[in-house]
């Protein structure tokens, strides 16, 4: 049984060579990066200055803010999308499901693609911080990157928080993705959810609602109770444990499969 | 009746239904099978649908009449209640993994990952049945695709694409190959191709294989067995000479003679004709056996035979007789 998800993981993994997902979570993971080293590089009189004391810490503030304010939740819809349209733009369920596995191996095999997928685009995003980083001094050596320790715990640790903050995002996602063939209602009730969230963000029962997860993580939050990050973990993983139960009895309880 | 009279009743009807090789007699069985979209528009009507283990069946019908529903149906993919589908002589819902393992399908077009290579493909569902690895190589030759196997699908040809999607039934070597109109699409090449490579793995690899199409023509080639389906019902299940019969007995045979009422009088104790006008008989429930008899007796009788022959002779028009009487 283990053995033969394994395997019908590694099939999943071999479907997501070349397409749309790879590249976007490679690319995704370096576009913050590298763009930071153009907004340094560029305006060294403004920048030198505001970086002098950490680099490192500043640095990594500026690629954390854009990252969990807007981009990282957009990856993850999107990613989430496009690896389950793999087998809709195909035309491949009904062979997946004519395969000798079981509705769980199916459901939590792609799922487990997903998610490698997300903490792979995690690691490639610490990895092009630092490369930017070093870039970054490599062009103007009077940012101190080189003279100042990489913040390793900081940075796993604000990566394991914002981790987190996504998975009730993907399960939901994930769910819905299976749910829709057509890619655009998915991205559609993703999108709107979090542009809704972001108008309802100061309301004092937010952490009830995934799409706010990472903002309220990485944010300080005025207005809001000091303890909203951390209720917005735990409510992330009670939603992505509830939501991956109700989305797989939903998908194999399906009259018609593929 | 005792337990025991119970017991040997159990054991003479399994011995009837398996062969002494243990094969059951049909490898795939359906009793009283119903299906539904919604509950006032039902698809398929109590179909029994018998498969016998080595055969080539070809379940024929026009688009809509339910082919790929019941295909569907067969390989889990549409909800079916307990008892409805049986494969290899176990249920299919109990058994549906074991059962799959010993199933290649393809069902409606080829289901193909367009952005991998042949090979890759091939890949990914050797992992899914826990293939040996030299079996890709393997399809790839049986299917005459080896050369283009690290050619990108999407830029495969339809048949190449249909030829893949073969290969990708085969690649766990299964004893069953469920296959949904493989010719669909295909130009008159592409059909002769297929045609030998179905024919190639009945004979050679001793697969049963359910086959469905629309192109009557090209089914009657290498058919067994036939199920005709309508509108969700089984008009007609048998083998290949059960069919034959049936076609001779509606099928007509006409004649076009010199003195055509001399030649009813001839006639009409032997065979059932009609005169159909002052130079035409037609005779029907005839079969081809019989036709040098009956213009043996025309001859005989020195009546003048301009012209003698079956109509409506194809199966096609068969099958569309049969299906709209």
């Amino acid at each position: 049984m283990t053995q033969s998800f394994l395997l019908n993981t590694k099939a999943e993994f071999l479907k997501t060579k070349k397409t749309a997902a790879f590249w976007l979570t490679v690319i995704g993971a370096a576009f913050i990066p590298v763009i930071n080293v153009f907004k340094c590089v560029g305006r060294p009189d403004y920048f030198i200055p505001v970086l002098q004391p950490d680099p490192w810490k500043v640095f990594l503030e500026y690629n954390w803010q854009i990252a969990s304010f807007f981009l990282l939740i957009m990856y993850v819809i999107l990613v989430t999308s496009l690896v389950v349209q793999i087998e809709y733009r195909n035309g491949t369920w009904k062979q997946v499901y004519a395969l000798p596995r079981s509705y769980a191996d199916i459901f939590f095999s792609k799922f487990l693609v997903v998610h490698v997928m997300i903490a792979g685009c995690f690691v490639l995003f610490n990895f092009f911080i630092v490369v930017c980083g070093y870039g970054t001094a490599l062009l103007q050596d009077q940012f101190q990157f080189f003279s100042h320790p990489v913040p390793w715990s900081e940075m796993i640790s604000v990566s394991i928080k914002m981790y987190v903050s996504v998975l009730a995002i993907l399960v939901i996602q994930y769910w819905l993705s299976l749910r829709f063939g057509n890619f655009i209602i998915p991205m559609g009730i993703g999108l709107a959810l979090f542009t809704f969230g972001f108008m309802i963000r100061q309301w004092e029962h937010i952490d009830y609602y995934p799409y706010m997860y990472p903002f309220l993580v990485y944010f300080k939050n005025p207005g809001l109770p000091p303890d909203m990050a951390q209720k917005a973990m735990i409510h992330s993983l009670v939603w992505s444990g509830g939501g991956l139960g109700v989305g797989f009895l939903d998908i194999a309880n399906r009259k018609g499969k593929g | 009746m005792s337990i025991y009279s119970c017991f040997f009743f159990r054991l003479v009807t399994n011995a009837i239904l398996h062969r002494l090789d243990g094969m059951p007699e049909f490898t795939i069985e359906t009793d009283q099978l119903d299906y539904s979209f919604t509950p006032s528009q039902k698809i398929l009507h109590t179909l029994n649908l018998r498969v016998p283990s080595g055969s080539i069946y070809c379940f024929l019908g026009p688009n809509g009449a339910g082919k790929t529903t019941t295909l569907r149906a067969l390989l889990g993919l549409l909800k079916t209640n307990p008892g409805e589908v049986s494969i290899f002589g176990l249920p299919f819902l109990s058994n549906r993994i074991s059962i799959l393992k010993r199933i290649g399908s393809l069902i409606e077009q080829p289901s193909l990952y367009g952005h991998l290579t042949g090979s890759e493909n091939l890949e990914v569902f050797r992992l899914s049945y826990s293939s040996e690895k030299k079996r890709i190589k393997e399809v790839l030759e049986i299917t005459g695709l080896y050369d283009a196997r690290n050619q990108v699908v999407r830029t495969y040809s339809l048949g190449m694409k249909q030829r893949l999607a073969i290969a990708l039934a085969l690649v766990h070597d299964p004893e069953l190959l469920i296959l949904d109109e493989p010719t669909n699409g295909l130009d008159p090449q592409g059909i002769i191709e297929t045609r030998h490579l179905i024919k190639r793995l009945h004979q050679e690899f001793n697969k049963t294989i359910l086959i469905s199409s629309h192109l009557l023509s090209e089914v009657e080639k290498v058919a067994t067995h036939f199920g005709i389906i309508h509108k969700g019902h089984l008009l007609f299940q048998g083998t290949q000479k059960a069919l034959q019969e049936l076609r001779s007995e509606h099928s007509t045979f006409e004649i076009e003679a010199e003195d055509v009422d001399r030649a009813l009088v001839v006639l009409e104790n032997k065979f059932d004709v009609r005169k159909i006008d002052d130079s035409r008989l037609s005779v029907v429930r005839i079969s081809k056996d019989q036709t040098p008899e009956l213009i043996g007796f025309l001859v005989q009788q020195k009546i003048r035979i301009y012209k003698a022959g079956f109509i409506q002779t194809n199966l096609e028009d068969q099958f569309i007789q049969i299906i709209t009487s």
